[in-house]
């Protein structure tokens, strides 16, 4: 054992105070906006690695689909976009908060009320609902919500409030997940 | 005014030659070289300065290493064009060809990883194999003793000859000048440090003796640290050459290929896996196989943006 | 204006995926210290005991909006060149109540499902797979979603201007908005804290009062700006411009990459001559839709054959716009055409017919005639009035 080794390892850090992480994410999204002209976004990417997925296997019929058609194509790269290098970075920003936090680790998180499988059926389930609403409303709590928000469109306050909605009402019904 | 009609005889798609010829092949070839050049030479120089390796997997490295150049040369093999004539490169010996050197060290490579590999066997390890394995256990420990007889030079072969695979993954795309973004000699040095990286990177994701798994993150810290300075060289090298060198760096600064080079391979390949490390040794987190994914990541998105953006590059100025 | 600086349109597009790269590093941070990689925290907002989403997304909202607005109102940002999302009402309300739904069920929202994988969590993994997989099944069912999908558009509508309030009056609204959601949060987690027997989360009151201070003090400089200089709180006029030939001509010898020059007249006559620089129109897109998503960074200048109303493509359209006068007929009447020289010049003409000479000789490709050496005011020169343009 050298002696680094030896080194009790800290405990993870606090998470930070609400309010001052708000204004953190406030100042990253209002630079986002100065140099770019538009805002962050979470989904964007997801929707272009499941088509140009989707394209990879069955490009015929991805093809002639009337939603996906318009992403791919003669001359597209469905992944040469910005949402995708965004969310590159989002994993990658990610993952040095949450190691140098000590808060890194292989694990599958909130089981305590209902399994491991359970808990991923649930994640999936609703990644699913998410991933459809989100095409839906064209963003996400993301690039709806926080950008759209913030530069006050009325669409994005609308479907912000729907969220929070959508939320209480179904909070009950998976009340045992999360307690 | 008069209509100008331009002619040109680069419509006749035989007069520019199929510039496009390279696909995932090479790079695979390309990054499997390099991470058994970086396992031949982290072993040696390990075992140099510090004695026989206390974790099983540097142990096994030098055997796991021929594994992997043979899955590469499977890749090259498949990139030939013509399979049959393979035997024909070691029909001679060019000194001025990159490629002549490569298939040469190819070959060498096998017998000094056997006796390197021979030679890590532990004691307990040589005498389950003389109890259970019979005669072919039997083989296997003269073959160890042998190999200890002579460890000294063979973990200096082994050192030399992973050094001069690594330099030669980076001169064999240097073997067509014409591709500007491959015309530089820092290409060597440059495959040769990645390979390095990649290859402490790929030992690190296996469980290991505590310090010598810091000694690896740190070598790997270290080498990252000197990846970013070759390829700064090189990119300076590029963008202070001539036009044609001036258009091949614009590919990767600010051409087609800017984004994933920088993304990919600065960012996600170098960049954070040096922070993560950084932070495990100065904050004293737990290791995280993170990082070393990371720079896996990266080697290979570098060898395959190189190959795919060099052939987009050539002398000519108006593709 | 100095923002947005939109480099997508300007130091190029690979550069801006570089960037996104890197902003998306400094938003994952963020997100993932906020506590946004844990689903535990997510969900607790759905219960009422633990508003930190709430808290730490309002508080955004309102940071990013009291410093838009101010720097709108110190004249350093064109507010009306900000991407801004459409507004879609039905489709918006029900995937809000969907994703709302998915969200308590995953415990993540897609963003911090990312965040979450980039601490380890498998959950997080699996949520943004889903998501994935949703986008498929909303491909699989769109042709029973089209319709929908496409009804109650109402293309980009800000708040400020659905009130005709300032921006920076409606962001110091959000603010107060935001200020009592926080006060009324607080006492319901401690109201609930109390009857659960748990506790409520700590309240650190200096680190709350200190954010939400500053970013209010922000937005009440926001408006006291924007009042006393209501000029540099207006936005940008929309009024298309109009530019005289020779002056176009001018602007595309001394700076070309500084326009964005349309020929709006068939394709067909357009392909047989334009103005150098021009692009012509789809053959398809008589309205000029194309041109509302060129990137504002330059001026546009579009033009017809003669005269020209301004197509609706470059109403839509951010950025300053300007019509030709005339159009192509008087391009080719002002530069192309060998300017005269009056019998007897005035130096004011002379100097104006060097001008028109050469440029006329940069866009037909004679080189410009020498000035007529010899001539001096009030005299007529030898030559030079009778001297052609010899075309190419």
């Amino acid at each position: 054992m050298s002696p680094l080794d030896s080194k009790v390892p800290r405990p993870p850090a606090a998470f930070w105070n609400p309010y001052v992480a708000g204004v953190a994410l406030g100042l990253v999204l209002t630079a986002t906006f100065l140099v770019m002209g538009f805002g962050l976004g979470g989904s964007g990417a997801a929707n272009r690695i499941a088509i140009g997925a989707a394209h990879v296997v069955a490009p015929a019929t991805v093809e002639a689909n009337g939603y996906f058609g318009s992403f791919v194509g003669p001359g597209t790269r469905i992944l040469d976009d910005w949402l995708v290098f965004e969310v590159l970075g989002m994993f990658l920003g990610g993952s040095i908060a949450a190691y140098s936090a000590g808060r890194m680790h292989l694990h599958v998180g909130s089981t305590q009320g209902i399994g491991t499988a359970t808990r991923l059926a649930y994640s999936l389930g609703g990644g699913i609902l998410m991933g459809v609403a989100a095409r839906l409303a064209r963003g996400c709590t993301s690039g709806q919500a926080l950008t759209g928000g913030s530069v006050l469109s009325l669409g994005s306050w609308v479907f912000m409030f729907a969220v929070f909605a959508g939320g209480y009402l179904v909070a009950p019904l998976v009340r045992r997940q999360w307690r | 005014m008069e209509p100008v009609e331009i002619d040109s005889g680069r419509h006749n798609p035989g007069v520019d030659p199929g510039l496009h010829i390279w696909g995932w092949e090479i790079p695979v070839y390309l990054f499997l070289g390099g991470l058994v050049a970086g396992l031949m030479v982290i072993t040696a120089m390990a075992e140099l300065r510090g004695g026989r390796p206390r974790s099983p997997i540097l142990r096994m490295a030098p055997f796991g290493a021929l594994v992997l150049l043979s899955l590469g040369m499977g890749a090259l093999f498949l990139d030939l064009g013509h399979k049959l004539y393979v035997w024909r490169f070691y029909m001679a010996f060019r000194p001025t060809s990159p490629m002549s050197w490569g298939s040469w060290i190819l070959v060498l490579v096998y017998p000094v990883g056997i006796l390197h590999g021979l030679g890590s066997i532990s004691d307990t390890a040589r005498a389950s194999a003389r109890r259970r394995l019979g005669r072919v256990g039997g083989w296997i420990v003269g073959g160890a003793t042998f190999a200890d007889r002579v460890r000294a030079p063979i973990l200096w072969l082994s050192l030399v000859l992973g050094a001069g695979l690594g330099v030669y993954t980076g001169l064999l795309l240097g073997t067509t000048p014409a591709r500007m973004l491959w015309n530089s000699a820092v290409l060597g040095p440059l495959f040769l440090v990645s390979g390095l990286s990649t290859g402490a990177a790929l030992l690190l994701l296996f469980p290991m003796d505590d310090g010598e798994r810091h000694q690896l993150a740190r070598f790997d810290a270290v080498a990252i640290l000197a990846e970013m300075s070759v390829l700064g060289l090189y990119l300076v090298g590029l963008g202070s050459g001539g036009a044609p060198q001036r258009a091949a760096a614009a590919t990767l600064l600010g051409g087609a290929w800017t984004a994933p080079f920088w993304g990919l391979v600065i960012v996600l390949g170098l960049v954070t896996p040096l922070a993560l490390e950084t932070i495990e040794q100065r904050l004293g987190r737990p290791f995280t196989r993170l990082a070393p994914m990371l720079v896996l990541i990266g080697g290979f998105s570098l060898r395959a943006i190189l190959v795919a953006a060099g052939q987009d590059t050539s002398f000519r100025l108006f593709p | 204006m100095i923002f947005p600086l939109q480099p997508l349109g300007d130091f190029g597009r690979e550069t801006g995926l570089v960037l996104g790269v890197l902003f998306g590093m400094a938003f994952g941070f963020v997100l993932e210290r906020a506590g946004f990689g844990r689903a535990s925290n997510l969900a607790a907002q759905f219960y009422g005991g633990d508003n930190r989403v709430l808290k730490v997304m309002f508080t955004g909202i309102a940071t990013t909006a009291v410093l838009l607005g101010l720097l709108s109102s110190l004249g350093m940002l064109a507010l009306d060149q900000l991407t801004v999302p459409e507004t879609w009402i039905g489709p918006q309300i029900v995937g809000g109540l969907l994703l709302g739904a998915g969200f308590v069920v995953a415990g993540y929202c897609p963003g911090t499902g990312v965040v979450a994988a980039a601490s380890g969590s498998i959950d997080g993994v699996v949520t943004y797979f889903g998501v994935m997989l949703g986008t498929l099944v909303f491909g699989a069912a769109w042709p029973y979603l089209e319709g929908f999908y496409g009804s109650g558009g109402r293309g980009s509508v800000r708040l400020d201007q659905m009130l005709g309030l300032p921006f920076p009056v409606v962001a110091l609204l959000v603010v107060a908005l935001a200020v009592s959601a926080f006060a009324s949060v607080e006492r319901l987690e401690g109201w609930l804290a109390k009857r659960r027997a748990g506790t409520a989360p700590d309240r650190a009151p200096v680190l709350r009062n200190g954010s939400l201070g500053i970013v209010g003090l922000m937005a009440v400089t926001g408006v006291g700006t924007g009042w006393t200089q209501p000029a540099a709180a207006q936005p940008e006029s929309h009024a298309p411009g109009a530019i005289d030939a020779f002056t176009l001509a001018t602007r595309i010898v001394d700076d070309p990459t500084g326009l964005w020059l349309v020929d709006l007249r068939d394709p067909g006559s357009c392909e047989a001559a334009r103005i150098p620089g021009a692009t012509c129109r789809p053959a398809d897109d008589a309205d000029g839709q194309f041109l509302a998503d060129l990137p504002p960074s330059r001026t546009l200048v579009v033009y017809g054959g003669a005269d020209l109303v301004v197509p609706p493509g470059a109403e839509r359209w951010h950025g300053r716009v300007e019509v030709l006068t005339g159009g192509y007929g008087a391009f080719q009447h002002d530069v192309l055409a060998a300017p005269a020289l009056p019998a007897e010049p005035t130096l004011a003409q002379l100097h104006d017919w060097q001008r028109r000479s050469a440029l006329q000789g940069y866009f037909t490709g004679s080189t410009a005639a020498p000035p007529p050496v010899a001539v001096t005011p009030r005299k007529a020169p030898a030559s030079g009035s009778t001297r052609k343009g010899g075309g190419c």
